[in-house]
């Protein structure tokens, strides 16, 4: 007996005294520490599939269609529809409707607006600054992994960050700079708006001219990454976003080159986007809308972002049946006259345009255009959570209509109206000739004209695309087009007539901050006119 | 009993001596003097029956030759027998709860001996872990106990119903309707802001548990609950939200007894809601007027059906508990066994839980100074759960015309877009199989009389498996997809501990206790979950016959141990002056390497001052007097073990074919530390009147410093949070605690106790002192209130347009000679006045959403008076937390009956009625609102009105669902929520069938609930720091049964 006791002594002295440290180290059964990872190939594949993931969360959804243990809400859908269209003539509140749409559609966001956060997108750029700075270590642990894979896989974290500060740009002005992950909690993470031009030109533009020189050229385009044509493409964006919006020549002409950069690379069938000048590369008009079923089969897709409903889940995108009603609808106006215009083929696959069965589920206002639909195209043919959806970032047509706007800009107006024209007709419409007077005065192009009509048709193909606010903010036409919609989108709501739809303070162009961002980082200062 | 031991030793001696003498002997008494046990020669045998006042026999009442450890205990029968050394011998009688009696033998062999129940309760044992325990009337600290006695005066079926009521400064929250629903115990108000870490710590049979779910309680022989720190910061680091010690039974010296209860149980809804009817919601579409609205035709037949569908879901409940226990002993080897089966079918339809328990505890006495306990728990689990958002909720959101059924007479999954709840009920399955077993080995050895060494064993394993399914006909339209899924989860956890405790008194008047030892424990879970959709066959819910959803499918596991030296010592002179200090030091792998070890430090006093000779006048009513006053650390450490660690996340995103690593956006904190607790506790015990009164009171304050503290990140930085060390919270509160036996003789006596807990929780300091969102409304600011309720204040509804006019103080002004138009529903007004006088000022008016408001858009109250109501205009609503909370409890005996009742209640606190302002935003085009909106909402000008105009409500914001002052109510409720009825069959009439007692009792539960609230039921448990959120609960029942006790 008195052995047994001496053993537990003993025992416990032993565990007491030697044990102790290692005893209490638990190292996590679940997840690594971030510095035992990046060492291998497939950690690049890995870390660039977050990279992308955490983009395609933000524009997409979360996929979820319940709140997630970890806090997460439902999906609500993501936010390429309300950044890039919420505000702009295209979309407007459904039946189901949430204060997201109601604020964006009638200028009155507060920042209590969960579209106006950012987080997602600074979420992004950490993972991208986590690849730029991790990834040079892998070779040396790895050396299947070549220079050309090292640099593929950095010019891509490049370009996401500099997309990602281009959104930030574009919605919200100023905004911190960060390009080195955040390490250290010692180090105080809070950090003060810088200006918006400083961003353009010392983060977006030189990260993605360095994407360019790192990037494989002339090879088969993977559509679903950022490729050599979808760097050139935001580039080309980027340059059209200063020229625009500073009204600057040589913008446009930077913008010009890179356009024919983009043409230069290859797309997804191995062959140059429009070696020939000649737009043969469109997707055809019987099969436009593979651009948005099958992009990866076409020679237009540029950049699309990928869904796989096993894996991700519901593509639960507001303007359609979100998880079963859609609390985004087509605006009425754009719904009513668009289909009007028989001939444009566009229409039926792009929008419900049925008039209902009056059985009210019937729902006329959804958008179609990145589903099957029935043969009748008056309902899809499967479940949100059944669907794939993939969104275009970038694709030739987008590209041509911008080039055209480029060209029209620095007096070239007989090739803008010929790029017109490849999309246009591609439509199932005449071709607009020079001296028709949507486009021309007195038989002569005119610049405004010309500019008005690319960007109407900018708005039919790139509907839905999340390009409309933009267009309208680029070239400033946010009161002219804006104004008499959210007049009459008033009105109808609470039959008050005569406001001042937009209105004159030119402020709101810029989103609000979300309010928990200033909460939690005290250096951030409101933009004006949300305090 | 030691002090009695050393006392006597003389007494002893001096009998030994003369009966044998000589060196052997000196050399006995040396080893006696050691080891403190004694042999003797015996010449008298004494035998006798120990009994109550009403002359029924006490088994297990300890009979002992005084002064020495030589003693036995009385059989079932209440007999005894006894070999002294003489008729100076004096034999000593004692029973816990029975007042204590010495008896010299003389010159009888029989003793036949009444014991008394003792009025007081100071000789009471209360148990302070780690193997030591000391009277009531020694305690510093301030502990409240429950025995098994108070606790058979109910009829508990969790822990939960057992405590609720019982003791000061313990707020239990009863989700009794639910039948698997446990509830929340708080000790001494919320002191983390931490989500899971505000639970008490439970220590079963001297081990610690996070829960104490599968602990029946009738094997529960005492319940302490220690609340102040001197007395849980022997548990250190997660003690900081008190302690909860459940000591079970076990076996007495005697012939086996077997115990036997029946209990059969009836339950209906206790509250029944109004519902809207089928006219209210035809006049509600009539107003909303678009679209579905127009069906106001009262003569189709289909809209004609008027369905209250809590008839329809609800049902008589029945619940059936079946209790086997059986015990006994000889000579210190003894043993006790249990079963207890429950079998709940809850008012819900299809709501149920089986549950079976089993208990052994064995205690070998090996040699006279080894000892080897073995402990094993078992309980199984299985039942249904209702998930009450489809079922008990959607009573309110289906139109009262939609039927439950198809034509083809099978059960709709949805009708006019909602879900059917019956059908949710019914075929919606959450079938949970749980498992625990404990096993518990423990070895004492007395190295000495007053030094003894124990070490205990236990490993615990949880295996419980979730099996849900959700057939294809409640999807919309019965056509979607079957889906399911089966979770698994399972934990094993272990506990070693070691120590030595030391009891002695030296001379007369000082005694001395001490403790210390060494604990290890570690524990791992492993979590696997399949989902899957697509079923070949619906009968079948596994992987075989669905598809399996890869997004559904996961396995986790995580990990946490922890290393602990704790001691512990004692000192009392003459009783008068007792103090106490502890400490310990806990290691914990969820910290990081150089945080892994804190320190937690205590210390008390008492000072019996009716001992003293100043007090002398006052012993005639004053029987016990004493003060205390204790002071000590604790801490906290609910926190995931990552937490150090900054992570990658692996497959929680996918893109294009491949499975997504990324850094977690949860940043790692190697210096993240405990939150410390530091309380400190003043308070007075007095027994009065011969014991038949007690009081006690309690001021304490606690502060916890070092908040665990989820904290925000500034999101540019690409990370969300981290767990940091910041910020204090206070808590301070008074306790009172009044018990007395106003009437006790032969016939008749009347118990009573009550307590009544006050408690404020102030925050002191947060996090770069930025206010913390704890919830949707619940926001902590610096200075502010645990549990305040942050909303737009509601000032009711403009009653026309020209009501919407204040001046520039933003006084509101009242319109005079208002001029309505009918056609169009707008008014005017001539001129204004305020406070009576013609007001010819500026008239301001307020806005929202950019929009002027008008007659029937909802008034808020704009604090900065910016004539804008928006986010700068939330104000404290309510305060979730009670002001105060109290129990009363009764016991009443007449003969052989027994009437125990019980009221509990609390004061002060609001709840945020969710559920009906989720009602009330009349976002479906289908579900109807409450009845009081339809019938109060506004409609034309001049309308005095609590509701908005329909039509407007969502572009005036005058719903704000979730942050409306409309509905904060008020949470104060007073409930009987306990009525026992019990008689005792005459043990003479027993005999003759063999059965030793026997009792039958009819009782009642929630018989009766006061309150205003205007929901289902005012209690109901929350989350952390989101209190008193009422989201749709499973609704309270009222009970009522029998049952029957047999003794053998």
């Amino acid at each position: 007996m008195k052995s047994i006791y001496k053993i537990t002594l003993a025992l416990s002295v032993i565990i007491a005294l030697n044990g102790c440290k290692k005893f209490l180290t638990e190292l996590p059964l679940t997840q690594v520490e971030v510095n035992s990872y990046y060492k291998s190939k497939k950690d690049i594949d890995a870390t660039l599939a977050g990279l992308y993931a955490s983009f395609q969360v933000e524009m997409i959804g979360t996929g979820s269609t319940t709140k997630r243990s970890d806090g997460i809400p439902a999906n609500l859908g993501g936010k390429y529809h309300y950044w890039g269209e919420g505000r702009s003539d295209n979309f407007a509140p459904g039946q189901y409707t949430n204060t997201i749409i109601i604020e964006l559609s009638r200028n009155t966001l507060t920042a209590g607006n969960s579209a106006t956060n950012w987080e997602g997108l600074y979420r992004t750029i950490a993972r991208a600054n986590s690849c730029i700075q991790k990834y040079p270590q892998i070779p040396k642990y790895d050396p299947t992994v070549t220079t050309t894979i090292l640099n593929n896989s950095l010019a891509q974290a490049y370009a996401m960050r500099a997309v990602c500060y281009f959104y930030i740009v574009r919605l919200w002005g100023d905004a911190p700079i960060r390009t080195e992950p955040y390490e250290d909690l010692a180090v105080d993470p809070k950090m003060a708006r810088e200006s918006k031009d400083k961003i353009m030109d010392e983060v977006i533009i030189p990260d993605l001219i360095k994407a360019y020189s790192l990037i494989n050229k002339k090879t088969t385009a993977n559509i679903w990454y950022i490729n050599e044509g979808g760097i050139a493409a935001i580039l080309a964006d980027a340059y059209m976003w200063k020229a625009g919006t500073k009204n600057s020549t040589a913008d446009y002409n930077n913008a010009i080159t890179w356009f024919k950069n983009i043409f230069a690379a290859y797309g997804s069938t191995g062959v140059a986007y429009n070696a020939g000048d000649n737009g043969i590369n469109l997707e055809v008009t019987a099969t436009w809308k593979n651009l948005f079923l099958t992009p990866n089969l076409t020679k237009e897709a540029i950049w699309s972002i990928n869904w796989d409903n096993t894996q991700n889940k519901c593509a639960c995108i507001p303007i359609s049946i979100q998880t079963s009603n859609n609390p985004v609808r087509v605006d009425s106006a754009i719904h009513a006259n668009w289909q009007k215009n028989v001939a444009d083929t566009r229409v039926r696959k792009t929008y419900d345009i049925d008039p209902g069965t009056g059985q009210g589920t019937g729902h006329v206002d959804r958008v179609f255009k990145y589903y099957v639909t029935n043969a009748a195209n008056t309902a899809i043919a499967t479940t949100a959570e059944l669907s794939n959806v993939y969104l275009v970032m970038y694709r030739l047509g987008d590209v041509f209509l911008s080039y055209a706007e480029a060209l029209n800009k620095i007096g070239d107006q007989t090739n803008a109206l010929r790029y017109l024209n490849y999309i246009h007709v591609r439509a199932g419409l005449p071709a607009i000739l020079a001296t028709d007077p949507s486009v021309s005065t007195a038989g002569v192009i005119d610049v405004n004209k010309l500019e008005d009509v690319i960007l109407q048709e900018r708005q039919w193909e790139l509907f839905a695309e999340g390009k409309r606010w933009f267009d309208l903010v680029r070239t400033n036409h946010v009161n002219k087009i804006m104004d008499p919609i959210i007049n009459d989108r008033i009105r109808r709501s609470t039959g008050i007539v005569g406001t001042t739809g937009f209105g004159t303070n030119t402020d709101k162009i810029l989103w609000p901050l979300y309010k928990t961002l200033l909460e939690d980082n005290k250096k951030l200062v409101q933009n004006p006119s949300y305090d | 009993m030691n002090k009695n031991c050393t006392k006597q030793t003389p007494f002893s001696m001096n009998t030994f001596l003369q009966k044998s003498g000589g060196l052997k002997a000196l050399m006995l008494l040396v080893l006696l003097q050691i080891l403190g046990s004694a042999t003797y020669a015996q010449t008298i045998k004494v035998t006798g029956t120990v009994t109550d006042v009403k002359g029924e026999p006490l088994p297990g009442v300890s009979v002992k030759l005084k002064g020495t450890a030589v003693g036995t205990s009385t059989a079932a029968n209440g007999k005894y027998s006894l070999m002294v050394p003489g008729s100076s011998s004096v034999l000593s009688f004692t029973f816990i709860g029975y007042v204590h009696q010495d008896q010299t033998v003389g010159a009888k062999t029989i003793i036949n001996i009444k014991m008394a129940e003792d009025q007081s309760s100071l000789d009471e044992i209360v148990v302070t872990g780690y193997g030591q325990s000391v009277k009531k009337r020694d305690l510093t600290g301030s502990i409240s106990s429950v025995s098994s006695k108070d606790i058979e005066e109910r009829q508990p079926v969790t822990l939960f119903d057992a405590l609720q009521g019982m003791a000061a400064g313990v707020l239990v929250t009863n989700d009794s309707g639910d039948p698997a629903g446990q509830g929340t115990i708080q000790i001494r108000g919320a002191s983390t802001i931490n989500a899971e870490g505000n639970g008490p710590l439970y220590i079963i049979d001297g081990i610690m548990s996070a829960d104490a779910e599968f602990v029946n309680p009738t094997d529960i022989e005492s319940i302490e609950i220690l609340k102040d720190a001197s007395s849980t910061a022997i548990y250190g680091a997660r003690g900081a939200n008190g302690v909860i010690l459940i000591t079970t039974k076990s076996g007495k010296d005697g012939k086996p007894l077997i115990n036997g209860t029946y209990t059969s149980t009836y339950a209906k809804l206790a509250h029944k809601l109004r519902t809207t009817t089928a006219d209210e919601l035809r006049m509600y579409r009539a107003y909303r007027g678009n679209g579905n609205g127009a069906s106001v035709d009262s003569l189709n037949p289909y809209l004609n059906a008027d369905n209250d569908f809590q008839d329809l879901l609800f049902r008589t409940g029945r619940k059936q508990v079946m209790n086997l226990s059986l015990s006994g002993g000889k000579s210190g080897n003894k043993y006790y066994g249990s079963l207890n089966y429950l079998n709940n079918d809850a008012i819900i339809l299809n709501s149920r839980l089986k549950r079976l328990q089993a208990k052994v505890n064995v205690d070998n006495k090996l040699t006279s100074n080894l000892k080897i306990s073995n402990n094993l728990a078992f309980a199984y689990q299985n039942g249904n759960e209702i998930p009450v958002g489809n079922t008990a909720k959607q009573v309110f959101e289906k139109n009262p015309w939609t039927s439950i059924y198809r034509p083809d007479g099978s059960l709709a999954g949805y009708v006019e877009s909602k879900r059917n709840p019956v059908a949710y009920a019914l075929l919606y399955q959450d079938v949970d199989n749980n498992y625990t077993a404990q096993y518990n080995m423990r070895v004492e050895y007395d190295f000495l009389k007053s030094l003894k060494f124990t070490t205990l064993f236990n490993g615990t394993l949880n295996s419980n498996s979730t099996d849900t399914f959700s057939p294809a006909s409640l999807t919309q339209g019965g056509t979607g997809d079957a889906t399911g899924t089966n979770f698994f989860y399972r934990k094993f956890g272990w506990e070693y501990q070691a120590f030595l405790t030391y009891n002695r008194t030296f001379g007369k008047d000082h005694v001395f206790s001490a403790l210390g030892g060494f604990s290890a424990d570690r524990n791992k879970t492993d979590t696997y979950n399949v989902g899957m959709f697509n079923y070949l066959s619906e009968a079948i819910n596994t992987s075989n016959a669905g598809t399996i959803d890869l997004t559904k499918v996961r396995t986790a596991a995580n990990a946490a141990s922890s290393a602990s030296f704790f001691s512990r010592a004692n000192y009392s002179f003459k009783g008068k002056y007792l103090a106490q200090t502890s400490y310990r030091r806990d290691g914990s792998s969820k910290f990081g390497v150089n945080n892994q070890y804190g320190n937690f430090f205590s210390g008390s006093a008492a000072w019996r001052f009716s001992d003293e000779k100043f007090m002398s006048w006052s012993k005639k009513f004053l029987v016990d007097a004493k003060l205390r006053y204790s002071i000590g650390q604790t801490g906290n450490d609910a926190i995931s073990g990552a937490a150090q660690y900054t992570l990658m996340d692996f497959g929680e995103q996918y893109y294009n074919g491949y499975s997504a690593a990324a850094e977690s956006i949860s940043m790692g904190n190697s210096k993240v530390q405990w939150e410390s607790a530091t309380m400190s506790d003043i308070g007075l015990d007095l027994t009065l009147l011969k014991g038949r009164m007690t009081f006690t009171a309690d001021y304490y304050s606690k502060i916890t410093a070092n908040l665990l503290y989820n904290n925000e990140i500034p999101k540019e930085a690409g990370k969300s949070k981290s767990v940091i060390n910041l910020g204090k919270i206070q808590n301070t509160g008074l306790e009172f605690t009044l018990g007395g036996t106003p009437v006790s003789n032969k016939n008749f006596s009347w118990n009573v106790t009550g307590n009544i807990s006050f408690t404020k929780g102030i925050v002191k300091e947060l996090a770069n002192h930025v206010p913390y969102q704890a919830g949707n409304i619940f926001y902590l600011y610096e200075g502010g209130s645990i549990g305040d309720m942050y909303v737009w204040k509601n000032l009711g509804v403009y009653q026309y347009d020209v009501s919407n006019a204040y001046d520039a103080q933003g006084r509101k002004l009242t319109p005079e000679g208002i001029t309505i138009n009918t056609e169009k529903n707008t008014s005017t007004a001539a001129g204004y006045s305020l406070n009576g006088q013609p007001y010819t000022g500026t008239v301001y008016q307020k806005k929202r959403n950019g929009v002027v408001l008008q007659g029937g858009d909802t008034e808020w109250l704009d604090v900065n008076n910016d004539g804008i109501i928006d986010d700068s205009d939330i104000v404290i609503g309510g305060n979730g937390i009670p002001k105060y909370f109290f129990g009363f409890n009764n016991t009443f005996r007449y003969k052989r009956f027994s009437l125990n009742f019980l009221f509990n209640g609390q004061v002060g606190n609001s709840i945020y009625n969710a559920v009906k302002n989720g009602q009330n935003t009349n976002s479906s085009t289908y579900s109807p609102p409450t009845y009081d909106a339809i019938l109060g909402s506004w409609q034309k000008q001049g309308d005095i009105a609590q509701y908005p105009l329909f039509t407007r409500k969502d572009d005036r914001g005058s719903i704000k669902n979730g942050y409306n002052s409309l509905y904060i109510e008020d949470g104060t409720f007073i409930r009987l929520s306990s009525v026992r009825l019990s008689y005792s069959v005459n043990p003479k009439l027993l005999t003759k069938v063999g059965v030793k007692s026997a009792q039958i009792y009819l009782f009642g539960t929630n018989l009766a609930t006061w309150t205003n609230y205007s929901w289902y039921d005012p209690e109901f448990s929350s989350k952390t720091l989101e209190i008193g959120v009422d989201n749709g609960k499973y609704p309270k029942m009222r009970e009522a049964g029998f049952g029957i006790n047999v003794n053998f």
